[in-house]
């Protein structure tokens, strides 16, 4: 696996989110070259975030739970984030941790991904955040 | 003399050690701290003996335990102290208490982790640590500066550490700056990462070899017309931004001329480049990259060849280069290969769900379960409810919750189906502690052979869904590099003391097979004389087979190396015809320069019937690669 990452804050293994208080998760993604390839779901198999079905962009965005009845959320849940590298040369994925008014409490994941030789056609970053979410 | 030097030492150490402990009536936190610090200092001295070295070794590690075992001591009278007036301190009174406590903490898990020598005995604060769950962990021990090494286990087994586990076991901050490791990589050395190098090292252990090939069919060399250029073929398109292309010399002499061959230059640049920058448009951006990619389909170039001395003795002057390119069909915009991509995406999801799983499984089954009470996990848990509680910024329900937590069986602290908020709290906390720095070290150490095998049954049982991803995206970006394309380019040479050169030229290129590209020119050469009825229409047609010698895994840095074979046949009006073939080799030298090298025999030249073998060189930069380099070594 030929991807580095660069950890602008160290990555959190797991983040607490107040549901009862209002808090919500900002997942945002950064890609810069051709084609982004990502898929951000839970272990359920539900997709949050994903570039499949949409044009091709920078700056992607995905605000967790969109509501606190969604899907419905469940207490404990994981969310893997995994993003091929073949057609892109850099991503940035953020993980915030935000108050009910929307101000930042913490960053949660704050990482850059790029490629590095050896390259091959399957380089691909992984990385899997564990919510807990208070109801 | 050696031995003599090495009984000294030894002798010296026995003495000290005996006077410690007949001095250790008892023996003080300070005074451990200062004994650790010079023995530490010995050490972590290259000019040790080994012998002594050994010998140091097991004294230092006694004096950890022993300190180990007072700061715990001293931290569980503090904790105490903390809950019986807690109700009557200032939060300022708190908060000092609090940090008190914080810091013995850390300096237990900096103990345990080796880097305690940084701050021992000279009243600083040791080195950050947020790991109160290395209170507890006095099974666990380390060697002090053995970080490329297996590390040592309580129990007594080795553990050769992941690939992601250099500051696991970084030196002391009093190690000699001659004997310190290369600084580590930024790459974050936790759990994810670590768990992401073990999926890839079951994924090499249970698949086949893989194939490794990558595009590298956009031309950068100067083109086929420049008389010395190290390709008889041109390619379908260029490099996405710019390309430049450097002749510097001929390898043979010139049979025309007697000179060797004329150094050249071009620089390629596509549309998009020019538009882009421009526009003030980051170039790299997805959105802007396929809003504007028929940008990129116009390609120019232009350059020259210096002149040098003719056959005469005259010194002709440099030819100007100049062409553009279009690309009429691209079949190999990732756009058009939305099938491939959608099975990749199934397999993306698939990939991230399994990952998700995997890890909850590790947790709930290793961290949670069996190295729950090896890690001191309920320690920890305490400690950080206690700090919950005394922190003062819970409200009434929320201290009762923690409060009939601590009264709970641990068991019942990681029951899945305890979801108020103290329960939630208090694995995001483990978890925290134990899947990031520096705890992650510890839980590295605890993992035995039973865990680790555990942990590869648990991943090989979803290893399908990360050799599928792999083997998708490996199909689909292949079947982009395959498509075929088609342009249409345009070159003239323009001289002053010769005739003009001009070339309407179709290019064709397709990929035969995985590592196997074909490419074809057909070309019209027309070449205007200044003499009256001296110009020349020609016909060429080549092709080219290009072949990937090496995958790019084994030339770390560079492009794979590539083979050419090449032929052109070229009839015209007033001259023989001319057949050529070719050889060329591109060697990378490091990523986006690449330096061609060329061998073409033809059966005549122009001017004399007489065969003719000539050598090139050259080197070629792609400065989209050198960006994405550049980026990511950002």
């Amino acid at each position: 696996m030929a991807v580095v990452e660069n950890a602008i804050v160290p990555p959190n293994a797991a983040v607490f989110v107040d549901g009862q208080a209002g808090e919500f998760l900002l997942y945002k993604l950064t890609a810069l070259g051709d084609t982004p390839l990502f898929t951000l779901a839970d272990d359920r198999g539900r997709t949050i975030m994903t570039s499949e079905g949409l044009p091709p962009q920078m700056n992607y965005q995905r605000r967790w739970p969109l509501s606190p009845d969604d899907d419905p959320v469940p207490a404990e849940s994981e969310h893997a984030m995994v993003g091929l590298m073949a057609l892109v040369t850099k991503y940035t994925y953020k993980v915030e941790l935000h108050n009910k008014d929307g101000s930042l409490k913490e960053v949660i994941i704050n990482s850059e991904y790029t490629r590095v030789a050896p390259f091959e056609d399957d380089d691909k970053f992984m990385r899997n955040l564990g919510v807990a979410f208070a109801k | 003399m050696k031995t003599h030097r090495r009984i000294f030492w030894i002798c010296v150490l026995v003495l000290q050690f005996a006077v410690v402990v007949s001095a250790q009536s008892p023996t003080s936190i300070d005074q451990l701290r200062d004994q650790i610090q010079k023995l530490t200092t010995i050490a972590n001295d290259p000019t040790t003996d080994p012998d002594v070295r050994k010998i140091n070794q097991g004294f230092l590690l006694e004096r950890r335990k022993q300190l180990g075992a007072l700061l715990r001591e001293k931290m569980a009278t503090l904790q105490k102290y903390q809950s019986k007036v807690a109700e009557v301190l200032t939060d300022a009174e708190k908060q000092a208490l609090a940090q008190s406590v914080s810091d013995l903490r850390n300096e237990i898990a900096a103990l345990e982790s080796g880097h305690v020598a940084a701050s021992a005995g000279n009243g600083d604060a040791p080195a950050p640590s947020a790991n109160p769950a290395a209170a507890g962990a006095p099974s666990i021990e380390t060697a002090s500066i053995t970080r490329p090494a297996p590390l040592a286990v309580g129990n007594g087994t080795s553990i050769s550490p992941g690939p992601n586990t250099l500051a696991a076991t970084a030196p002391v901050a009093t190690a000699p700056a001659a004997t310190a490791p290369a600084a580590p990589p930024q790459q974050p050395d936790d759990f994810n990462n670590w768990l992401n190098a073990r999926i890839e090292e079951r994924i090499k252990a249970n698949a086949q070899a893989r194939i490794d090939q990558r595009s590298n069919v956009n031309q950068t060399e100067t083109p086929a017309i420049a008389n010395n250029s190290t390709s008889l073929v041109d390619q379908s398109s260029a490099s996405d931004l710019v390309g430049l292309g450097l002749n510097l010399a001929g390898l043979t002499q010139d049979n025309n001329s007697g000179n060797s061959d004329k150094p050249s230059a071009t620089v390629t640049a596509t549309a998009y480049s020019l538009y882009s920058m421009f526009r003030g448009e980051q170039p790299l951006d997805p959105a802007f990259y396929n809003k504007h990619r028929d940008w990129r389909r116009l390609s120019f170039t232009l350059g020259f060849e210096k002149g040098q001395l003719n056959a005469q003795g005259q010194t002709t002057e440099d030819t100007t280069i100049a062409g553009a390119k279009y690309l009429i069909f691209s079949g190999r915009d990732a756009s058009k290969h939305q099938r491939e991509l959608g099975t990749v995406y199934q397999y993306l999801k698939a990939a991230a769900t399994n990952l998700g799983q995997l890890t909850a499984e590790i947790k709930n089954e290793i961290l949670f379960g069996k190295l729950r009470d090896r890690l001191r996990i309920p320690e920890a848990v305490r400690a950080f409810v206690q700090g919950k509680l005394s922190a003062g910024s819970l409200n009434a329900q929320q201290r009762q919750e923690f409060q009939d937590l601590l009264d709970e069986p641990v068991e019942s602290w990681f029951d899945p189906a305890k979801i108020d908020a103290a329960h939630l709290q208090v694995r995001v906390f483990v978890r925290n502690e134990y899947f990031k720095m520096p705890g992650f070290a510890l839980l590295q150490q605890a993992l035995d052979e039973e865990a680790l095998k555990e942990i590869d049954e648990l991943i090989d049982a979803r290893l399908d869904a990360f050799t599928g991803l792999n083997n998708a995206a490996r199909r689909a970006i292949e079947q982009i590099r395959k498509a075929p394309q088609f342009s249409l380019a345009f070159q003239s040479r323009l001289q002053k003391q010769e005739p003009d050169e001009y070339k309407g030229q179709a290019i064709f290129e397709y990929g035969i097979h995985d590592r196997l590209n074909l490419t074809l020119n057909g070309s019209f050469l027309y070449r205007n004389s200044r003499f009256l009825g001296a110009d020349t229409r020609r016909a060429q047609f080549a092709g080219q087979l290009q072949f990937q010698m090496t995958p790019e895994k084994s030339l770390a840095g560079r492009s794979p190396l590539y083979l050419f074979l090449a032929s052109e046949g070229d009839w015209g009006n007033g001259i023989s015809s001319i057949f050529k073939v070719q050889g060329k080799v591109k060697i990378p030298l490091f990523e986006g320069v690449d330096f061609p090298i060329s061998l073409t025999y033809a059966n005549r030249t122009e001017l004399i019937n007489e065969r003719d073998v000539r050598g090139q060189f050259g080197f070629t930069f792609d400065t989209a690669k050198l960006l994405r380099a550049f980026l990511s070594k950002r």
